[in-house]
């Protein structure tokens, strides 16, 4: 038997046990039963994370649903440091993001959140998770691509990296572009990794579709010509619009020099504003429209009157004004014509101060045209209480006063849609996910400003322009064209007078003058080579716009044009000169009686235009744009089979940007072969061995 | 006299490891470890399974007379430890031999347990004497406990201390002798605790102690306290505990209860507390039951070294005790513990057979 001692101390012992397990149950009871709702709710906050689920922002296109501006699936790497191997880290996530080295290894040695690189695309997205780098997480959001590189890069602005418009139309329509975020809820475990498990979320809702009015080809051409004119005259800017005169919808609206819409921070503020609406000039000639349409409408001359203009020089309150070529009598259709100030001055004298300022009200100068773009500004037009003396004469010719590109181009264009002044369009519709129109845009009359019996007898003005006035430059064989060129001094920053030897040049003018389709606006600002007047500078630079936008296959504009054309006698089959050197082309168009007229720089004619087969008039012209030079024209080659050294020396020489992966010969290339070059182009080129 | 098997401990003990073998399934998900870590707990189990039918043949009397024999290689297994970690530093608390690996703590704490039983059989009234009872098993005890100590191993020493103290009170030894033992018991481990450096990282912690360090101390406890009070009474299901997914540190081992009680909710923890408490009652019956003094203590102690281990863990998975990194018998993942729990538990159920 076992001694009672033992028994006795036994006993005690489960007493101790028993008091140990109560004591326990109660505390389970006290965290299980008790707290269990603080501990439920810790448990789900702890573990459980909110998602962002980015939405997709909408696409910016032109009206031929060529695509602006869009979004692609981006891959973004962040890190929560210290962790992983920074320098190692820092140093490759360097090469392929935009963070130098040393700056992401000093955020990489601070403790907290850190991007490594955002917006990187599915190949180096491939090479970044190869590197299996300790720490670096992956997330998904879209980036911001302009396949046309920088066409329109002003007037579609751009986003930052988060994806919120800045500028341009990436900010005024932001509210339809970004779409509506959703969320999701994960389950995550105690490392950072995924449960997976279903849970809540809201998907995103993606962001609606902007179509534009701009013409992504007409938008190229009027850039391509701007920047060519700024070169040839070695001129500080230009700008141009191009627009229906009878809707308003703006087709082109170009600004250079340019900025690229992926790294909008290495330009200058300037370089990325719009300038056709936030900067204003003082308009000189071009101006003269308001005088003129004001004395027609009130019938204080008539356009065969005769005026004296003083032999060229002429003194108003202190002022003295002249006129470029010094004239004596001339007709009020010939002061128009040939932009004489003098007798524009003469005519507002008989106008007044105050009907000269309500028809520059009027025509819309002086204030905001209200076009769909941010940023716009009124220009400056003061009222008669403000004016000094010879502010009447001075305001007649278009100093004193400023404004902006598109308030004098919807000046104009409301002379060709005959005396209706419009609201300048940017927008056609606002497109939902499925291409369901959320939103269409109609032109929009704003008010009547000369009857069109006025307008009729401007336009004949305009017409005289080209035809034997300050505008010849811009004569189109086989079109009536009307428009009106303007030279001003530019005046000193800050005031007090004009810079020596600084002129704005300009020509804005419309075709067919019987039916007005299409006007085209030219600015150059400073042109320092090959003469300073618009007639010299922005005139052939609107001619050589307007042929090439007519010469556009499928161009609604065009057909008629080249109908009209044909109605000229003799008439020239243009033939095929692409490919050859310049001197040869050349060589065959003279032949021919055509003249050859060369643009670009390269060894051998890409484009040409009008194309062959066409019919231009004898002693007519042929442009011809030359490869090489990164000027758009001619199409892809087929490279495939070729070794990459060689297609690439061949992308090289058509101007295309090029990228390469792999190595060996070429086996796929992207865009494919017979696809058109333009500016920026980039062909992607993959090779084997 | 020959007595029945006890069927009721030897349910418990199916129960409990049947549940281990469960959430060895269900932590090794949590952990993505797939289902590596359930088929090695079920080799395991198996191998213990084997154990416990050995024990049971060859009985308690016959294996407890070998504790004193297996006291010196227990103690160089224990030595060899140290002498790896001497070599390579850091904590060493197994052996790996290939697949296996083995705990020489716990062989330590079934061969004490034992020998403490053989010793206190063979003195008799001769333990209430300090110099030929008291003081040769407490040295004998004393250096084993040591050297776990030094692994270090403390969690394990103090259990184990506990176990055997418990074992001596039982065994009549003097009580100023016992107030003695536990006042320098604890004076050691006071000054053990800080030497080693675990008052800063365990203890203070638990006591409200509040900068970085104390904070991630603290943050495991409270982990198993959000995964026991996260269940509820129902809990979320079985398989379905988030806290397992790296929340909680040792999910397999040390916190398996708290992924109990997460997943089986209270009335599941409140299952384990009974099978224990089962567990103990029945071993006490079988003790006070037994026909002479040997089984009788070895009854005890085996019945102890579950019932300790078993507070212990449950106590510092409800927050009430630091961190010790003792092991739930037959639940936790872990070869050894399981082997020796199911190996004593085969002893019991062969003492059950032999009541007075």
């Amino acid at each position: 038997m076992i001694p009672k001692v033992h028994r006795r101390r036994l006993f005690l012992l489960t007493l101790l046990l028993g008091a140990c397990w109560t004591g326990l149950a109660l505390r389970l009871v006290q965290v299980q039963l008790g707290d269990n709702e603080a501990y439920a709710s810790r448990l789900e906050r702890q573990s459980q994370l909110r998602l962002k689920l980015p939405a997709r922002r909408g696409d910016i296109l032109d009206r031929k649903g060529h695509i602006l501006a869009l979004d692609l699936e981006g891959f973004s790497y962040y890190i929560f440091a210290p962790a992983g191997d920074p320098y190692r880290t820092a140093r490759l996530f360097s090469e392929v993001g935009d963070v130098p080295y040393y700056v992401l290894l000093s955020k990489l040695r601070r403790k907290g959140f850190v991007w490594l690189a955002r917006g990187l695309g599915e190949r180096e997205a491939i090479a970044v998770r190869r590197w299996k780098l300790s720490g670096v997480r992956e997330y998904k959001e879209f980036r911001r691509a302009y396949p046309m590189g920088d066409v329109a890069c002003q007037v579609l602005g751009y986003t930052d990296v988060d994806g919120k418009g800045i500028e341009g139309a990436e900010l005024e329509f932001d509210e339809y572009l970004r779409g509506r975020s959703g969320w999701a809820l994960r389950r995550r475990n105690g490392r950072g990794g995924w449960i997976p498990e279903d849970l809540p979320m809201r998907p995103p809702r993606d962001g609606a579709d902007i179509v534009l009015t701009l013409d992504a080809e007409v938008q190229s051409i009027l850039e391509e010509e701007l920047k060519a004119a700024v070169e040839r005259h070695r001129a500080r800017s230009g700008m141009g619009i191009v627009m229906v005169p009878r809707t308003g919808e703006v087709l082109a609206m170009a600004n250079v020099p340019k900025f690229d819409p992926k790294h909008p921070e290495d330009y200058h503020m300037w370089t990325r504003k719009n300038r056709t609406i936030t900067d204003i000039y003082e308009p000189g000639s071009t101006f003269k429209i308001v005088t003129a349409a004001a004395a027609l409408e009130e019938k204080v001359i008539s356009p065969e009157d005769s005026l004296f203009c003083e032999e060229g020089a002429f003194l108003v309150a202190g002022g003295r004004f002249r006129d470029a070529h010094p004239y004596g009598w001339l007709t009020f259709r010939e002061v128009v014509e040939l932009s004489s100030n003098i007798g524009t001055i003469k005519i507002a004298e008989k106008l007044g101060k105050g009907v000269l300022y309500r028809y520059a009200r009027a025509f819309g100068f002086g204030a905001e045209t209200g076009i769909d773009l941010p940023g716009e500004v009124k220009g400056i037009l003061r009222p008669p209480s403000a004016w000094s003396g010879r502010s009447l004469a001075s305001i007649a010719v278009g100093q004193e006063v400023s404004v902006t590109a598109i308030q004098m181009a919807c000046a104009y264009a409301a002379v060709a849609n005959g005396g209706m002044l419009m609201r300048p369009q940017i927008v056609l519709e606002v497109k939902g996910v499925g291409g369901k129109v959320l939103k269409r845009m109609k032109p929009e009359p704003l008010r009547r400003v000369i009857s069109e019996e006025t307008a009729r007898k401007l336009v004949e003005f305009l017409e005289g322009v080209v035809e034997r006035g300050t505008g010849r430059e811009a004569r189109i064989p086989g079109a009536r064209v009307a428009g009106k060129t303007g030279t001003a001094q530019r005046p000193l920053e800050g005031g007090g007078g004009y810079a020596p030897g600084e002129f704005v040049a300009s020509f804005v003018g419309f075709l067919p003058a019987e039916d007005p389709e299409l006007l085209c606006l030219v600015v150059i600002d400073t042109p320092k080579e090959g003469g300073h007047y618009g007639g010299q500078v922005a005139a052939p630079v609107f001619r050589r716009v307007v042929e090439r936008v007519l010469s556009l296959p499928g161009h609604p504009l065009s057909k008629r044009i080249q109908e009209m054309l044909k109605r000229t006698p003799e008439m020239v089959r243009v033939p095929d000169v692409t490919g050859l050197p310049p001197d040869e082309a050349l060589q065959v168009l003279s032949g021919i009686g055509v003249k050859g007229e060369v643009q670009g720089t390269g060894g051998v004619v890409m484009r040409q235009y009008p194309e062959p087969g066409c019919e231009v008039p004898e002693g007519g012209r042929v442009v011809l744009t030359l490869g090489g030079g990164g000027i758009s024209g001619g199409k892809l080659p087929d490279l495939k089979g070729l070794t990459l050294r060689e297609a690439m020396r061949r992308l090289k020489a058509l101007g295309v940007g090029v990228r390469m992966y792999g190595s060996g010969r070429v086996v796929k290339q992207s865009p494919g072969a017979g696809v058109e070059v333009r500016g920026g182009t980039v062909c992607i080129l993959e090779g084997r061995r | 006299m020959r007595g029945e098997l006890d069927r009721v401990l030897l349910a418990v003990v199916v129960a409990l490891v049947a549940l281990g073998t469960v959430m060895a399934y269900s932590t090794g998900l949590g952990m993505g470890l797939g289902s590596t870590l359930f088929k090695k707990h079920l080799a395991k189990a198996a191998l213990g399974g084997i154990g416990m039918l050995i024990a049971y043949k060859l009985g308690c009397r016959r294996i407890s007379s070998w504790a004193k024999g297996l006291l010196i290689p227990m103690d160089i297994l224990l030595l060899g430890l140290l002498a790896i970690k001497a070599i390579h530093g850091g904590t060493v608390r197994w052996y790996k031999l290939g697949p296996f690996s083995l705990q020489p703590s716990e062989v330590a704490k079934l061969v004490l347990v034992l020998y403490v039983a053989d010793f206190m059989a063979r003195k008799g009234e001769g333990l209430r004497d300090l110099r030929r009872g008291v003081l040769p098993i407490v040295v004998v005890c004393g250096v084993s406990l040591a050297l776990i100590s030094l692994e270090p191993d403390l969690g394990t020493t103090v259990a184990l201390g506990t176990i055997l103290g418990g074992m001596l009170f039982v065994g009549g030894v003097r009580l100023k002798h016992i107030l003695v033992m536990v006042s320098a018991a604890f004076v050691t481990l006071i000054v053990v605790v800080f030497v080693f450096g675990y008052g800063k990282t365990r203890v203070l912690p638990l006591l409200g102690k509040d900068d970085e360090e104390a904070r991630r101390a603290r943050y495991q406890m409270e982990q198993s306290l959000v995964a026991l009070g996260g269940g509820g009474v129902l809990g979320r299901g079985l398989g379905k505990g988030i806290q397992k997914h790296w929340f909680l540190p040792e999910p397999h081992t040390d916190f398996v209860f708290s992924v109990v009680g997460e997943e089986l909710g209270f009335l599941g923890t409140l299952g384990i507390l009974g099978a224990f408490v089962l567990y103990g009652l029945r071993g006490i019956n079988i003790a006070r039951r037994a026909d002479e003094t040997r089984t009788f203590f070895v009854a005890v102690g085996l019945t102890l070294m579950v019932e300790v281990y078993a507070l212990l863990n449950i106590a510092v998975a409800t927050g009430v005790l630091p961190t010790t990194g003792l092991p739930l018998p037959f639940v936790s993942y872990g070869g050894t513990s399981l082997v020796v729990n199911l190996v004593g538990s085969g002893m019991l159920l062969d003492a059950s057979r032999r009541m007075g």
